[in-house]
Order: structure tokens, then sequence, then C-alpha cells
């Protein structure tokens, strides 16, 4: 045991920038997913019998964050609709680099989605996980999964006003679809 | 209903893939509603890697190694 310590503690370092990306943009609120993580680490390390060396620590630590933080939402779902902008306000300074869809407007449509839309998006999109294992870390079907999925991506497009053609950025292939479209 | 609905009626069934890297293929065989739709996903794809990455990239707070500090010598004195 004191010589598996040591690697678990690494490898549970290794998880932390992840968990805290994740947390993050799950909950919105830095104070609030500062503590998910925290708890997450904690939870982990007291449950750590149960992880299945081998399988993904990740995952595994991904599952204990998203459990902890929908049982406290569903304890207090309007406290944690309050914080409210906390996330726009702390991203405020990265730098735009993406043409002129604005960050602000990005994070405040993600804010949009239902916290189970959001889950799907984050997990699938930015973690990468597959959708079985997306399915496995929230509890449900692969097909729920993809069903957020899409539903969260139309309402980002639709938030975003990325339906219309004149906020698209749109290239000259874009163009000429549209073009088409409306001749 | 729901605009997602529509999109996910017109996708394979296979669940088996990330349907990630096929979101740019699919539809711009035919539809140019999809077409559209398609450029807006990776375009939504990409602004929420570039939202995602830069808070991957802070680093990790001293008071978490801390705390993983101090479960592993509590364990160490069990």
């Amino acid at each position: 045991m004191t010589e598996q310590a040591p690697s678990l503690r690494i490898a549970l370092i290794g998880t932390i920038p992840n968990l805290r990306a994740f947390a993050m943009s799950l909950c919105g609120d830095p104070h609030l997913a500062s503590d998910l993580v925290q708890e997450t680490l904690l939870k982990g390390w007291a449950h750590r019998d149960t992880y299945v060396p081998g399988t993904n620590l990740k995952a595994w630590l991904f599952t204990i964050l998203r459990n902890t933080y929908f049982s406290s939402l569903r304890k207090s779902r309007r406290e944690v609709q309050d914080v409210d902008g906390a996330m726009a306000s702390t991203l405020a300074s990265a730098p735009e680099q993406h043409g002129h869809l604005d960050l602000a407007d990005f994070n405040k449509a993600m804010k949009q989605l239902s916290p189970d839309q959001r889950e799907a998006l984050l997990l699938i999109g930015a973690e990468g996980f597959s959708y079985e294992e997306v399915a496995e870390i929230a509890g449900c079907a692969p097909g729920t999964i993809k069903s957020r999925v899409n539903r969260a991506r139309a309402r980002l497009a639709e938030l975003m006003g990325l339906n219309s053609v004149d906020d698209l950025g749109a290239g000259a292939s874009v163009q000429a679809v549209v073009q088409r479209l409306q001749a | 209903m729901q605009p997602g609905g529509k999109d996910a009626s017109r996708e394979p069934e296979t669940s088996g893939e990330p349907q990630e890297h096929n979101d740019m293929n699919q539809g711009i065989e035919d539809d140019t509603d999809l077409k559209l739709n398609s450029r807006a996903q990776v375009l939504i794809g990409q602004r929420l890697r570039t939202v995602y990455d830069e808070l991957v990239q802070q680093p990790v707070p001293e008071r978490l190694l801390k705390l993983l500090e101090e479960l592993e010598r509590k364990e160490g004195k069990e």
C-alpha cells in the first residue's frame, strides 16, 4: 500500500487540470468549481479501493465530480443558478483569436444550456470521451448522450446566431450555397 | 420542435464512433441546410475547445497539492 500510494497521488495530480476545467465549465462558478474538485479528490482518495487499476482514472474521477455536482444541484437549484455571469467574467481577459465570434457570447450561450446538455457537450466535444464512456460517466444510454449533444449544439448555434449567414463569418463556399438557396 | 431532433433523426444510428469527427462530412453531400449546420458545428467545436483548453492550462493550485500530500501522509501513519 505504501508503494502504491505515491503513484496514486501523482496520478490524481495529473487529472486536476481537467477536473478543474470540467468543473468550471459545468457549473460556471469558480468557487463552486474549486469545491467540486476538492471534494472529488477527497472522495476519490477515500474510495480508492473501488477504482480498478488499469481503467480510466480520469473517467472515474469525472463520474465522482459530476455526481457530486448534480446531487448538489438537486439540493439547491436556485442557489446554483444565481451565479450567472461568474464564468463569463472570469474568462473575460482571454485573448480573442477566432474571428468575430465573441468569447463572452459563447460562455453566455453555454450557460443557457441545461446542465445535462452542457455536461454531454463538454465531455464529448472538449474532453474527447466516446459516447459510450460519457454514457457510463453520466449513467444513461449512449443514445441519450448523443441526443443531448445534438440539442446542445443546435441550441448554441441558435443562441450565437450561427444559423444566420451574416453572423457566420461564412467562407466563400458557404456563401455560394446561401446564394443558391436564395436564388 | 427541437432543431436538434431534426438533426438526430438524420444521423446514422450507429453509436460506436464519436460523432465529432464525422460532423464535418455529414450532410455536405446533398443537403445544403445541413451543410450550414455542420459549418456552425465546426465553429462551435473550435470555440468550445479554445475556452476549455484555456481552463485546462491554468496552474494547479498549491492548496490541492498540499491536500493530496496530507492524505498520503495520513495513510502512511495508519
